[in-house]
């Protein structure tokens, strides 16, 4: 951030000769943070170079990157030892690198504090005096890399405007002067309106305050305070910590911390340079100081990092468990398909081909007896319904049961806890054994017809929805059956007025689905004397050649009786389960 | 560092206009008018059934007004339809009091559903995100402070921070204004000043829109720039927190002179969780 730097440098021979054990370094380099021109920074820090290089023995210099980066990638790739940051750019060394440098002391502000301010200020003659006047007319940034001249004046002056910092939102334009002296002499001479830079906010504004880069420009006559006006504040920053490389010998580390302690002391003048104004002089100060003040960015980085390198780790291994499943179910497939075909007595394969000369043959008679469709459609009507009434019944029947037997099965709402295995076991057996080969026993213990196929798939739906209502059963919230129990209700009540009404869509909506593959199974089961419309089928069928149009006119009729079937159900059940949520029932 | 363009979102204008709505006879908001001219925290106050859900659902077009307009920089959101409104819905994120978040899917897949509104239905089977989503995802989460729980499903997650992950879902969106619906209803007072302080964040780091109904006076003089009370579908009060007086209160509740602030109080004092 703003200022200058301080730092100092430099080890010597001496010192790695002097102390056990570590390293020696052979010169020492003390980076300058932007803000003057570089020839105003050296001579500013000229001083302590010279107490440096007495100081350690080797020769010392000053570095001035034009930019803060240039600073912060010195300091951490190794080509500068020492210098002052900003808080901001102090938090971007340490992200980048968290055993880079260490922070030594911290410049003490005349009240005491370590804090400094953001400051935005315009020309007086402008007739700027508030952000307010600002609207419209060109402000300036200084380093992008700056906590005082871009990082804290970027979040608080839209909160104050309501805008974002765009050219042309607020500001007419926006612009980088480049760095805090360059804003002042921008703002001065008129190039920009208004600009931000950094004070201590103590003393007195015609001084350009205590210290700061204002109280730099005034100094080396830049500008006359009394042409400015202040037009903005932030909220108070840390000042950033002198820091040091953490890879130096601990001496060079020791003799550089009491130099620069001792500066304002030993040489006030030269402090006064290399702090950039009146000082009350230097405090230590760790990392914990800004820790807490840049926690927030600096934890988030850190931490997510690492998050997101573990939560990576686990999406892979997710990957990889699905590919084998994955695999592992090709495989059963493939292995699967090989068995059936090599057990298929007739040879599938050589089947396959005669596939399409059934219905051909049935097409083709269908068509040319096409007129007389209509009438065998009339004809074959009344079995429709037959068939159709087998499964409806069957299904309305069947879910009553299930309702109960479910309700009996569920855990929290059975009457007899206990007997939910015994519930349980019944709803698997009705389901394990397929309608099918219930109507085949019924018809031949009590004779062909419908009843026993409607029979049949009562029992087996009975199994089938069972278990599908007792996982929507599962589902449901329990608290109103506390509510209901509270007040006394009986079972019966509870699940009438408790259960019912939250599972009764999703009931509806299985039953539906069993519904429309029942009239399938009904339509099978004519097949083996159950009546309906099955029945007429295999006797079409059978007769062979010469009333194939019969057997067209069945295969239509089902065919447009399940797809109506399918249509409307799916239609019901999409009201049921998604029109409610869409007429805002929350 | 993440670093949120400050402002970006700014010089919204969302205006309403004699917004109505009515339930058969009943009318839950009662031509009701409200201009926001700048990004704001805004507070919307109000015994149970003064309109305040029905009002936040309307601006989102979770439900559609009887009458009366919306208008958002311009665009009139009252009258979008299809695409363009499941687009204005991704640009006005919505926070539930119960969170609504997939319990069984992991954190950082529930705040990915912040960008569905981009993806195709075959990505989204496969659970697939990109990269670039991911690592946005565990960022947002690390700025809510819940990172280290990105590979937990959602259900192992307390109220609080279930809330902050569905915070960080809106924040996938990237909206311009954040409805939230009794977001701290659910949640113990030290869960609920995160929450709260957490929605302020996001007004003040990236200058959008938050506007909550609340159902405590001290939240919403404590984090609100601007409170609207409602009473039986009307605004019945539209100011300050400060003019947000206990006459005021009683005036927005239907209380009579027996009605205590401590009723509705849940703040907790003297106590800072969360930096700004
Ligand atoms: N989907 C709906 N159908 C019928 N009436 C509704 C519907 N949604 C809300 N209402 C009615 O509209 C009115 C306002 O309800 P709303 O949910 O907006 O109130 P609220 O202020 O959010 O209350 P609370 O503080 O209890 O959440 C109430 O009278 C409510 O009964
Ligand atoms: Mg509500």
């Amino acid at each position: 951030m703003k200022k200058l730097l301080s730092a100092i440098v430099a080890s010597t021979a001496l010192s790695t000769a002097a102390f056990a054990g570590g390293h020696s370094i052979s010169e020492f380099r003390i980076g300058i943070l932007g803000g003057e021109n570089a020839q105003d920074r050296m001579t500013s820090n000229e001083c302590l170079r010279e107490k440096t290089e007495d100081l350690l023995g080797v020769p010392t210099k000053l570095f001035a990157p034009a930019d803060y980066d240039g600073v912060i990638q010195g300091l951490l790739g190794g080509t500068i030892d020492m210098a002052w940051l900003g808080a901001s750019g102090y938090a971007k060394t340490f992200i980048s690198n968290p055993d880079a440098v260490e922070p030594i002391l911290v410049p003490v502000n005349m009240d005491g504090g370590y804090g400094y301010y953001s400051i935005g200020f315009a020309r007086k003659d402008s007739g700027i005096t508030s952000l307010d006047d600002m609207k419209g007319k060109v402000f300036g940034f200084g380093d992008p890399n700056s906590t005082s001249g871009y990082l804290i004046p970027s979040i608080e002056i839209p909160q104050a405007t309501g805008a974002t910092m765009d050219s042309g939102d607020y500001f007419g334009e926006v612009k980088f002067t480049g760095g805090h002296e360059q804003t002042i002499v921008a703002v001065n001479n008129g190039d920009v309106d208004g600009g931000v830079t950094w004070a201590d906010g103590l003393g007195e504004w015609e001084d350009g305050f205590n210290a700061g880069a204002l109280r730099k420009a005034v100094d080396a006559g830049l500008v006359d305070m009394n042409d400015m006006v202040q037009i903005w504040q932030s909220k108070q920053i840390p000042e950033g910590p002198i820091v040091i490389s953490k890879s130096l010998p601990e001496d060079v580390k020791v003799k550089m911390t009491g130099l620069t302690a001792s500066l304002h002391s030993m040489d006030p003048e030269c402090a006064y340079g290399v702090f950039s104004g009146e000082r009350l002089g230097v405090m230590p100060i760790g990392h914990e100081a800004y820790y807490q003040y840049f926690r927030n960015a600096m934890s988030e980085t850190i931490s997510t990092q690492k998050y997101e390198a573990d939560y990576f780790e686990l999406i892979k291994k997710r990957r990889t468990y699905s590919a084998i499943l994955l695999g592992v179910f090709v495989i059963l497939m493939i292995a699967g398909f090989d068995i059936v075909d090599s057990r298929n007595a007739g040879g599938f394969w050589a089947g396959i081909t005669n596939i399409f000369d059934f219905p051909g043959e049935v097409i083709l008679e269908a068509s040319e007896k096409a007129e007389k469709l209509p009438g065998l459609f009339i004809k074959f009507f009344p079995s429709l319904i037959e068939t159709i009434n087998i499964a409806a019944a069957a299904t309305l029947t069947a879910s009553i049961f299930a309702v109960l037997l479910s309700m009996l099965a569920t855990q929290g709402m059975a009457k007899w806890p206990r007997l939910i295995p015994v519930f349980r076991r019944i709803l698997d057996i009705m389901r394990a054994i397929p309608d099918f080969v219930i109507a085949l026993i019924l018809i031949f213990i009590l004779g062909g017809g419908p009843v026993p196929a409607m029979i049949a798939i009562t029992f087996h739906t009975t199994g089938a929805l069972g278990k599908l209502f007792s996982e929507v059963n599962e589902n449901a919230s329990l608290q109103p059956l506390d509510g209901l129990s509270s007040v006394g209700a009986s079972w019966m009540q509870k699940m009438l007025l408790g259960v019912v009404p939250q599972v009764s869509p999703n009931y509806f909506s299985y039953a539906l689905l069993r519904f429309e593959i029942n009239i399938r199974i009904s339509a099978i089961l004519g097949f083996v004397g159950a009546g309906g419309i099955g029945y007429d089928l295999k006797n079409a069928i059978s007769w062979g050649k010469g009333r194939y149009d019969e057997a067209g006119a069945i295969f239509i009729l089902l065919f447009l009786t399940i797809v109506i079937v399918d249509q409307l159900s799916g239609i019901l059940r999409d009201r049921l389960t998604y029109g409610r949520k869409s007429e805002g029932l929350l | 560092m993440l670093r949120y363009p400050s402002g970006k979102y700014g010089g919204i204008m969302l205006k309403i206009n004699n917004l109505t709505k009515k339930f058969g006879s009943n009318i839950a908001v009662n031509s009701v008018s409200i201009d926001i001219e700048k990004p704001i925290m805004l507070g919307i106050i109000g015994a149970s059934g003064a309109g305040k859900s029905t009002l936040l659902r309307m601006i989102n077009r979770l439900e559609s007004q009887t009458s009366g307009s919306i208008s958002f920089d311009g665009l009139s959101v009252s009258d979008l339809n299809g695409a363009a409104k499941a687009k204005w819905q991704s640009n006005c994120a919505m926070i539930f009091q119960q969170f609504n978040l997939v319990p069984r899917m992991d954190v950082v897949s529930n705040v990915l559903h912040g960008t569905l509104n981009k993806r195709s239905t075959v990505a989204t089977f496969f659970n697939l995100y990109p990269r670039s989503d991911i690592h946005t995802a565990i960022e947002i989460l690390g700025r809510l402070g819940v990172a280290e729980h990105a590979a937990k499903r959602a259900e192992a997650l307390s109220g609080g921070q279930q809330q902050r992950v569905a915070i960080a879902r809106a924040l996938m969106q990237d909206p311009k204004i954040i409805l939230a619906d009794e977001p701290i209803a659910s949640l113990d007072p030290m869960n609920a000043q995160i929450v709260m302080e957490t929605l302020r964040r996001i007004h003040d780091e990236d200058g959008r829109t938050v506007i909550a109904n609340l159902h405590t006076l001290d939240t919403a003089r404590r984090y609100c720039d601007r409170v609207i009370g409602m009473r039986n579908g009307n605004v019945v009060f539209d100011g300050t927190p400060s003019e947000l007086t206990t006459e005021v209160a009683r005036k927005i509740y239907g209380a009579g002179s027996d009605f205590s602030e401590a009723a509705t109080s849940t703040e907790i004092r003297e106590f800072n969780l969360v930096s700004v």
